[in-house]
């Protein structure tokens, strides 16, 4: 055998691509040839670390497709009017709050209405606040609608105009405050505007008595936290 | 004559299968790409994806959210493929940059949101702590960057037995090689490997 050979073999096992029978030969030729071991235990290091910042998975093969579909979504809803939302079929979460943080960075709301609203829906909303910009941003105007808020699956509607475009590196995300969560307030999703004219819904953080809803500045690569930072807010009452 | 085919100690990648690319044309393909070639996108996305996906997947700890990272990547890569500038560094740089500052972001978002709506979700993934995801993602993407430096060709076969986990019989079959080519190819992608960890910063030792 090669010096090549013993080393292919060896970079073979380390990537366990031999076969139970080729393994069980190398096995034994390891306990007679030391430097044989030490070449298959450089190679299994190299693997190691292979495997400590890449995981040994594949993608779904349609995973490209989804990438082109999502372009698609984004240049639709920057050449068209923002339709008006249907109302809201209930989606399982996991599908959902992803979604939003691939908004954060420059999705427009639009799209994600487009890709989880359908034509089911859900009876009146109970609960609407008016919303109205902080000072800085005054003419921000608008109306947050509570739908069925004391199931799970409720939801928050919101139609805001005249909403700027943030900063470069900033994004808007939008934050209840409900009973149960004392003075805690709660991140339910994340929107860049590509229009001063938004209509989106997002599904709220499960079943409460909710209070207000606040839509703050947020900076692209800033903590969880709420930034302080406000443009806009409103307080629910009964509708 | 190729001497790859011949498992020399060749590491130039010189006998490059027909079928595989030059890494040099990367930033061709990014022009490209600015001038909305979706082919281009494509044939990036064939190259990079897999260690895309297995860089976000090892951040994230999650298929989901690796994929929704990953999605995220070349959609950005779509936007602002304009704003890339080859004199600064190359494609596989900025794009696992991209990818690593994605997962970061996404990762942070996910483990510091106890009052997340989904914190059940959240909650139910091994990913890293938010104070250790940025040195991860940074090892991560160190990683990365050493196998997309690989020569197209050993690229194309470590991917297959990393990530698909085939066979070299399989791999021969799928790449249309001889057997010892492929094995040959194996041996010296690992080899490029360790010889690239001192580039990269990567102990291979330590993680044994």
């Amino acid at each position: 055998m090669t010096d090549i050979d013993r080393r292919e073999r060896a970079a073979s096992a380390a990537l366990g691509a031999l076969t139970p029978d080729e393994a069980a030969r190398l096995d034994e030729e390891l306990i007679r040839d030391p430097a044989l071991a030490d070449e298959v235990e450089a190679y299994r290091a190299a693997v190691a670390t292979l495997e400590g910042g890449v995981a040994r998975e594949r993608p779904s093969p349609e995973l490209f497709d989804r990438v082109l579909a999502q372009i698609d979504i984004e240049d639709a809803a920057v050449a068209r009017p923002a339709p008006r939302v249907q109302r809201v079929a209930a989606r399982r979460p996991r599908r959902l709050f992803p979604a939003f943080a691939g908004l954060a960075a420059a999705v427009a709301a639009i799209a994600l209405v487009l890709a989880v609203f359908d034509e089911n829906g859900l009876d009146g909303p109970t609960s609407r606040a008016a919303i109205q910009g902080t000072p800085d941003f005054a003419g921000v105007q608008g109306e947050a609608r509570l739908y069925s808020p004391e199931q799970e699956d409720g939801v928050l509607a919101l139609d805001l105009s005249d909403v700027p475009s943030p900063g470069p590196d900033e994004h808007y995300e939008i934050w209840v405050l409900r009973e149960s969560a004392g003075d805690r307030m709660e991140a339910v999703g994340t929107f860049t505007p590509v229009t001063p004219e938004v209509e989106l819904e997002v599904r709220l953080p499960g079943a409460g008595d909710y209070k207000a809803v606040d839509i703050s500045i947020e900076p692209n690569a800033g903590p969880a936290e709420h930034s302080g930072t406000s443009l806009a807010g409103g307080s629910f009452e009964a509708a | 004559m190729c001497r790859d085919e011949h498992n020399t100690e060749s590491r130039t990648g010189s006998c490059d299968h027909p079928r595989v690319p030059e890494e040099h044309d990367d930033a061709e393909l990014v022009r490209r790409i600015a001038q909305d070639d979706k082919e281009a996108l494509r044939t990036l996305y064939e190259r990079y994806g897999t260690i895309v996906f297995g860089m976000t997947y090892r951040l994230l700890g999650d298929r989901q959210f690796a994929e929704e990272c990953t999605q995220d990547v070349f959609v950005a890569v779509w936007r602002n493929a304009a704003s890339y500038a080859s004199e600064r560094g190359r494609v596989t740089s900025w794009l696992l940059t991209i990818a690593r500052n994605r997962a970061v972001d996404l990762g942070r978002r996910r483990s510091a949101r106890p009052a997340d709506p989904y914190a059940e979700v959240w909650q139910s993934d091994e990913s890293p702590d938010s104070a250790d995801l940025a040195v991860a993602a940074d090892h991560s993407r160190r990683v990365a960057a050493a196998l997309a430096e690989l020569p197209a060709p050993q690229r194309e076969a470590l991917t297959l037995a990393y990530f698909e986990e085939l066979s070299h019989d399989e791999i021969s079959v799928r790449l249309g090689l001889p057997l010892g080519t492929v094995k040959g190819r194996i041996r010296l992608a690992l080899d490029r490997m360790r010889g690239l960890a001192p580039k990269y910063a990567l102990d291979t030792e330590r993680e044994l």
